[in-house]
């Protein structure tokens, strides 16, 4: 078939939208410019870094987490298991707010969790399926399913993934275990799962249900009606490493 | 003298191999196990020939239902309705794992990993 003009330019016009995309060093959005499309749900959340910033030392968020989802509490930092934890602005977006010299707000603290990415790396990496994506967004992980080799944790671009090193019941105290979820066990990787068993009955993730501060919003990204887009509505936000293109559902509102 | 050590040596091995075999034909059979069933519930959300044969199956399918699908619809059985959940339905009528689940997995020295990581708390049981 022999290709006209107009086709030519056509294609030339999207290739070099592509271009321009694809060099982007980190975006910007806002409310009134999400692109968002096909599922009609699509779980995501806001972190609201007016309000989240304010609150120092403030835990709420992973203390009520933790608890609910039999998280061990272990000191050792290298294999500490975590689900939701707090780390420093200019560590959370390095190449934004590490690059800036004001150090009181490089070194201030928010809150940092799975980004339940549309295109998550781990989802692609993992060998046998134990990690994968939901229609609704939710990066979900069937611990039936892991062997543990870690390919995710190698893979995940914000270092969300957790490995059991010990049997985790030997930091929880019996009575601190919550019996309506399971624990994990020693061998396999952990994760946040943006309260999948509470957002399938109509609930909210804990974590937006825990923050006193109203700093965490949780809604569907794709209805333009929904909580979410309402707070991503006429605020600049920031997602972590966009470049990477992994589509992460984590908003954090500037 | 060489060749006739060699059958004795022989012939003593065969019976410690055999032993185990011996032993068992010679003695009664062991009981098959018991499990104990609940006492004030009758229905299982399958028949009991079923749920003997095929409760892992079942098993199966409601964890897949409820973590790879999503689907969390509780399942209506003879008028009850059962969460898909080992802790959340089975556990609640056979309540003491080591009377129900241990008896038959024991015996037969099956030892599914369930327990690993679901939990089960004689004190948190209603």
């Amino acid at each position: 078939m022999k290709t006209t003009r107009r086709e030519l330019l056509k294609r030339g016009a999207k290739t070099g939208l592509l271009l321009l995309g694809g060099t982007a060093l980190y975006e910007v959005v806002s409310g009134s410019e999400l692109l968002t499309g096909g599922a009609p749900l699509r779980h995501a959340m806001a972190v609201d870094l007016r309000r989240c910033l304010q609150e120092e030392g403030c835990d709420r968020c992973a203390a009520a987490c933790h608890g609910a989802h039999n998280v061990p509490r272990i000191a050792d930092e290298l294999r500490a298991v975590k689900w939701i934890w707090k780390d420093e602005m200019g560590r959370i977006f390095p190449e934004t707010v590490g690059r800036i010299a004001n150090a009181e707000l490089r070194e201030k603290k928010t809150v940092v969790l799975c980004n339940h990415c549309t295109n998550a790396p781990c989802v692609r990496v993992c060998p046998t399926g134990a990690t994968f994506s939901r229609e609704d967004g939710i990066v979900m992980m069937d611990q039936h399913r892991c062997i543990g080799c870690r390919y995710c944790m190698a893979a995940c671009p914000y270092g969300s993934r957790s490995f059991n090193w010990y049997d985790p019941r030997r930091f929880l105290s019996e009575d601190a275990i919550n019996p309506d979820y399971p624990t994990r066990t020693r061998g396999v990787v952990e994760k946040c799962d943006f309260c999948a068993e509470r957002l399938d009955t109509g609930g909210r993730p804990l974590c937006v249900e825990a923050c006193r501060a109203g700093a965490l919003i949780h809604g569907n990204l794709n209805d333009p009606g929904s909580d979410l887009r309402r707070a991503l509505q006429g605020r600049f936000a920031l997602r972590r490493r966009a470049e990477l293109d992994t589509d992460p559902g984590i908003y954090y509102l500037l | 003298m060489r060749k006739s050590s060699i059958v004795l040596i022989s012939a003593a091995l065969a019976a410690l191999l055999a032993s185990p075999f011996i032993v068992s034909l010679l003695s009664p059979p062991s009981p098959p196990p018991r499990p104990e069933l609940p006492r004030d519930v009758k229905e299982c959300v399958r028949p009991a020939a079923q749920m003997r044969a095929e409760h892992m199956v079942l098993l199966h399918q409601w964890r897949d239902d409820v973590v790879r699908r999503g689907d969390r619809r509780e399942v209506m059985i003879g008028g009850v309705s059962y969460a898909k959940s080992l802790t959340g339905s089975c556990m609640k009528c056979h309540r003491h794992k080591e009377k129900f689940c241990d008896r038959c997995h024991g015996a037969l020295s099956s030892a599914p990993k369930c327990w690993d990581c679901h939990v089960y708390r004689k004190e948190v049981r209603p």
